[in-house]
């Protein structure tokens, strides 16, 4: 028995041996594949990701601008559908797909035959939940027809069935107001997991959620068990954006660009208490929800004509967001930065006087430049007041002459200019290589800079800085982003108003609120700016583009209401507007006050009178007399003669006396008279018509014209050179 | 200590063995278990219950029980239990048909296993495991009977046909165990008789026959002698890269946690396939993630430590007082020895898959409980071991009259007083 046992027990060892053989060769000959499969299958495995929604953007009220739809991806199990044992799910399913989404059955098979062992097929995309409901219907309808069915021995007999067939949940971005607020709110992919241009692409951090994954495994009691782990949903955020004003904005841009047209059009509304930023548009428009899509640009004879290369930039041009990628000289409304900077250094008092005579000479008498004022007769005797009521260029240069190029050059940091404001968008411009600094700015680009030539900004810049000017001096980020929610609502994040710096006193502050309301109650934009019950402050602004002298401007107007204690800004910048008059910033004024007619009574600003405004409709084609844009008299040439009122936008003035401030630099008397000029009828009475106008746009050209000839680049135009060559 | 002391020594005084050697080594493997099933089933058990400890708290406390099951039962003397034989052998045939022929049998995965009232399934257990105990005091108590017979044909027909009908019930729902049980009848008669070719033969006819059915399994089908289920796992095991994604995944994933774990393997704990790849890894697939975290080295390792166990029995078998004894010991030896080739087998495909457990390691209560009963059985044996000649103990009747007594003095350096 023993020597059995032992038999025994050595079978055992030996099979046991054998099996260790078995152990080993399993390693050595298929170690490395299979180390590579369980590596492979861990990884991509029978995990499926869980897409998390991205997060919701919403307006200042809490209603979403951006939001998610659910949609269903069709995936077709190909292997389930030819191999399930108890079903026979091949032609029900493929005719219930036809029946559902009308998809062409013979396609269909060809497909499921051809990927006989995919489990996944994914077969279409970003189905709509009725569509995928529709499908269920059809689904159920007929697996319980076909269960039903028996055969004459009562024996269920059908063993067809729709199924192998299931859906993929996805989000889809929407964006209900299409087109509002386009250049803000920018695009996300259509996966979700990025965003193109504007908050989409600047918060896309927080907006992307964190996806989840439902993974199989076999579980001990031999069934597959589903396993989720649940997708973390982005974060909602709640901007700064009024849609109402927004809308208001980009409707007025739409009616004034109908009209006339510009190259670009720019708006900012921003509460100057906080920082805010109310409403940005420019002019250039796009469906969010097909973002790709030239058509409310561009007509379709326009886009079938356009090459790839054309498509593309129009594109790039048409997603660019003017008012913080673009710059541009702001012209006359930089005064404000000149008087308050002077006023808080002590160099000048409310009380000051100056002299106007209508120019200035600008450096060492032999090699300067004599620059003039654009009002060429001359201001005369003028409080500061005065100065900045009038416009008057010669009194900038006379201040920035004591102040200094040094503080000058302090005081443009101070109000953010030639840097970024922070705003929280993608793509803003700094503008810094187009300001002068401390160790290039020579007397002239200091006498030029007093007005606000020669040097770039951009709008948000100049926003920013006019909110910290009316507001008693605090310079506020500008910033679209209010809150941060998570997708319970509790508040993650809270963006108040965030002090960047102090720029001015609070007195400078208020003496320049009352000049801006001087500018527009009796100053240079009385006329067209004034908005009937209320007290609006602003200024205008015109720059003359480079190259000088071909008639190019860039017009703007910045206005502050109530003036006493602004509570909203609004910025208009139109870069050439096409109309006869383009150096007229009635263009800037007059939309703004469309603009402001609306939002005014909707922001429930006080009024002066009581009243309420009536609003009005500048640019529609009814309700006032319009410039004919095919006018031949509204060319440039011509402009001498345009002195009717049946030339002006409604609302226009004649008497708007700071149309023709180009608030540009007139250095150039010698040629003074030469040039024929782009200029508006003026009936200034201390004004000769065609010889002021000629004078101040001819001096301008001919300080352009030296500019070229020195071949300076488009930055910063030499105005010594311009003097030297003049002189 | 009193507690040994008593173990050592029994009533009348004299010194008894009692074989730590087997106490240790299955302490070590029965805790060893518990490590690999919480290793194996932490994931899962995470996933599924969120308790990782789900599957290895349950074993533990099995464990517990079945360690006490174990000492009560190796300090009964094994001729009471033998005399009940016969009970036993009636019992466990009942328990057969009840599984299979009343509303007691419970069917889990499409096997009629499990015994116990519907609607409380935690208090059910698989009969198979009693059955198989049950045979072995059986065959133990009709060899010893009959010894003087044991070498005709007759009686060891007898001895096959008799349990053939229990077995067949088994077979019916359960390969893997009725494979042990024949194992274990065939194994015990052929240890206990003198004769050897006839096994050789016996033997030879058998594996021609499993050579046979694997050729010609499609003919197999068309006769109906192998189920559906049966002939899909032949085929399984002949190419289970065919079958990858449906009935061979088991397979596949257990050769692939194989292959992956190299000679010292990832690192215990660090298994990829237990992350819901190879199914049941804290049951009947546990080997495979021991080679995979443990490597070759490791499962090595522990089929040493099989083989120890098995030399213990041997042992033991070999120096029981009587030949009951003995043979109680062998068919518990064949039992855990054929048990642990066909799971590793089974594992390492090198036979078609069949659901067994790796003993005191793999996941499962019944199986547990009644492994350390049979334990227990054997410590049984071995207390009763005299390793000082002190007074005769009594002698069983059927000793006297056995032709070939198996020695009853223990050689000196066996014995671990």
């Amino acid at each position: 028995m023993q020597r059995k046992l032992a038999f025994a027990f050595l079978a055992i060892t030996l099979a046991l041996f054998a099996l260790s053989i078995v152990l080993a060769k399993i390693n050595s000959e298929k170690g490395t594949a299979y180390a590579q499969t369980v590596l492979s299958q861990y990884s991509s495995g029978s995990s499926t990701t869980v897409i998390a929604a991205r997060g919701e953007i919403c307006d200042r009220n809490g209603s979403p601008l951006a939001l998610n739809e659910k949609v269903y991806n069709l995936i077709i199990d190909a292997h389930e559908i030819l191999t399930n044992e108890d079903f026979d799910y091949l032609d029900e399913t493929v005719s219930a797909l036809h029946e559902a989404f009308g998809y062409e059955e013979a396609e269909l098979r060809a497909l499921i035959q051809e990927k006989a062992e995919s489990r996944y097929i994914r077969y279409a995309r970003q189905l709509s939940e009725a569509q995928k409901e529709a499908f269920d219907e059809i689904q159920e309808r007929v697996n319980t027809a076909n269960a039903a069915e028996k055969d004459e021995k009562g024996k269920k007999s059908n063993k067809k069935r729709v199924g192998g067939i299931w859906f993929e949940t996805e989000y889809k971005r929407i964006y209900p107001y299409k087109d509002l607020a386009c250049e803000l709110l920018g695009f996300a992919s259509s996966d979700g997991s990025a965003g193109n241009w504007g908050l989409e692409q600047y918060y896309n951090d927080l907006l992307v959620g964190k996806n989840g994954s439902s993974f199989t495994y076999i579980g001990s009691d031999g069934f597959t068990h589903r396993e989720l782990v649940e997708a973390e949903n982005g974060k909602t955020l709640i901007t700064t954006i009024d849609p109402y004003i927004q809308g208001v904005v980009q409707k007025h841009i739409k009616e004034f660009n109908d009209a006339y047209g510009s190259r670009n059009t720019g708006v900012v509304v921003m509460d100057p208490d906080s920082g805010e930023i109310l409403a940005m548009a420019s002019d250039d428009r796009f469906d969010l929800n097909d973002p790709y899509s030239l058509s409310l640009m561009y007509t379709e004879d326009q886009i079938a004509q356009m090459t790839d290369e054309q498509v593309t930039a129009a594109r790039l041009d048409m997603w660019r967001n003017y008012c913080i990628s673009d710059t541009y000289e702001p012209g006359s409304t930089a005064k404000a930065f000149t008087i308050t900077a002077a006023m808080d250094e002590g160099i000048v008092t409310p009380s000051s006087y100056f002299t106007c005579d209508g120019g200035q000479w600008i450096g060492p008498s032999n090699t300067g430049r004599y620059i003039r004022c654009w009002y060429h007769a001359g201001h005369g005797e003028e409080s500061l007041k005065q100065t900045f009521i009038n416009s008057c260029n010669d009194a900038m240069m006379q201040i920035v002459a004591k102040m200094g190029v040094e503080k000058f050059v302090n005081y443009q940091k101070i109000f953010g200019l030639g840097r970024k404001t922070g705003v929280d968008l993608p793509g803003e411009a700094d503008a810094a290589s187009l300001i002068y600094h401390l160790d290039n700015m020579r007397v002239t680009d200091l006498a030029t800079n007093s007005f606000g030539q020669n040097f770039n900004v951009t709008m948000i810049q100049m926003a920013s800085a006019y909110c910290s000017i009316v507001n008693g001096g605090k310079y506020y980020q500008p910033h679209l982003l209010k809150r941060v929610l998570d997708s319970d609502g509790t508040v993650l994040q809270s963006n108040d108003a965030l002090l960047v710096r102090e720029t001015i006193s609070e007195d400078s502050s208020r003496f320049l609120r009352q000049a801006m309301l001087g500018v527009v109650e009796e100053g240079t934009s009385r006329n067209s700016a004034r908005v009937e019950g209320y007290s609006v402050g602003g200024k205008t602004g015109t720059a003359e583009k480079y190259p000088r002298g071909n008639g190019k401007y860039v017009v703007s107007f910045i206005s502050a209401v109530p003036a006493e204690n602004p509570e909203v800004i609004v910025y208009v910048v139109i870069d050439e507007p096409q109309t006869d008059r383009p150096n007229s910033n009635s263009w800037a004024c007059l939309l703004n006050r469309s603009i402001l007619k609306e939002i005014l009574p909707y922001l429930n600003v006080y009024t002066t009178s009581g009243e309420a405004p009536t609003p009005d409709d500048p640019f529609g084609t009814g309700t006032e007399p319009v410039v004919d844009p095919e006018d031949p008299t509204g060319e440039m040439g011509d402009t001498f003669t345009q002195d009717d009122n049946d030339m002006q936008p409604a609302g226009y003035d004649q008497n708007a006396a700071d149309e023709v401030d180009p608030g540009v630099a007139e250095g150039v008397p010698a040629r003074g008279d030469a040039a024929p000029a782009a200029q508006p009828a003026q009936e200034e009475p201390a004004a000769d018509d065609g010889g002021n106008a000629g004078d101040a746009q001819d001096a301008e050209n001919g300080a352009e014209n030296a500019e070229n000839g020195d071949g300076a680049a488009q930055d910063a135009p030499d105005g010594e050179n311009a003097g030297g060559q003049t002189d | 200590m009193n507690f040994l002391n008593r173990l050592r020594r029994g009533r009348s005084g004299e010194k008894r063995f009692y074989d730590y050697n087997l106490l240790f080594i299955i302490i070590f493997l029965s805790l060893f278990g518990i490590l690999m099933v919480y290793s194996t089933s932490a994931y899962v058990a995470t996933l599924q219950f969120h308790n990782p400890y789900r599957y290895a708290g349950r074993q533990a406390l099995v464990l517990a029980a079945g360690f006490v099951v174990m000492i009560v039962i190796s300090k009964i003397d094994y001729h009471f239990y033998t005399k009940l034989a016969w009970v036993g052998f009636a019992l466990a045939l009942i328990l057969m048909v009840l599984v299979n022929y009343s509303p007691l049998g419970i069917e889990r995965n499409g096997k009629k296993r499990w015994l116990g009232l519907h609607g409380n399934e935690s208090l059910s257990f698989q009969p198979t495991e009693f059955v198989k105990i049950a045979l072995i005091v059986w065959m133990a108590y009709m060899i010893a009977r009959h010894v003087k017979k044991i070498d005709t044909w007759r009686l060891q027909f007898v001895l096959m046909a008799l349990p053939a009908p229990m077995i067949l019930l088994v077979l019916k729902n359960n390969l893997s165990s009725g494979i042990i049980l024949l194992a274990i009848a065939a194994g015990m008669i052929f240890v206990a008789s003198r004769r050897k070719m006839r096994f050789a033969v016996i033997a030879g006819i058998a594996v021609a026959a499993a050579t046979l059915l694997v050729l010609n399994i499609d003919k197999l089908v068309g006769m109906h002698i192998l189920q559906e289920y049966q002939i899909g796992r032949i085929r399984v095991w002949q190419n289970p890269e065919a079958y990858a994604r449906s009935t061979g995944w088991q397979v596949l994933q257990g050769l692939y946690a194989i292959g992956s774990g190299g000679i010292f393997g990832k690192g215990l704990g660090a298994s990829i396939q237990k992350l819901g790849f190879v199914p049941e890894a804290e049951n009947d697939m546990i080997f495979s993630i021991i080679c995979e975290e443990l490597g070759i080295f490791g499962a090595v390792c522990v089929i040493l430590m099989y083989l120890f166990l098995l030399w213990r029995l041997m042992v033991i078998a070999n120096n029981a007082p009587d030949l009951t004894g003995s043979m109680l010991t062998v068919g518990v030896l064949i039992h855990i020895g054929v048990q642990v080739v066909l799971n590793i087998a089974v594992v390492t495909n090198t036979i078609p898959n069949t659901g067994i457990t790796l003993p005191f390691i793999s996941y499962g209560g019944t199986s547990m409980l009644f492994l350390m009963a049979e334990m227990g059985m054997a410590l049984g044996v071995s207390n009763r071991i005299v390793t000082e000649e002190a007074p005769q103990p009594e002698q069983p009747r059927e000793e006297r009259t056995a032709a070939r007594a198996p020695e009853r003095r223990v050689r000196a350096d066996r014995t671990r007083g």
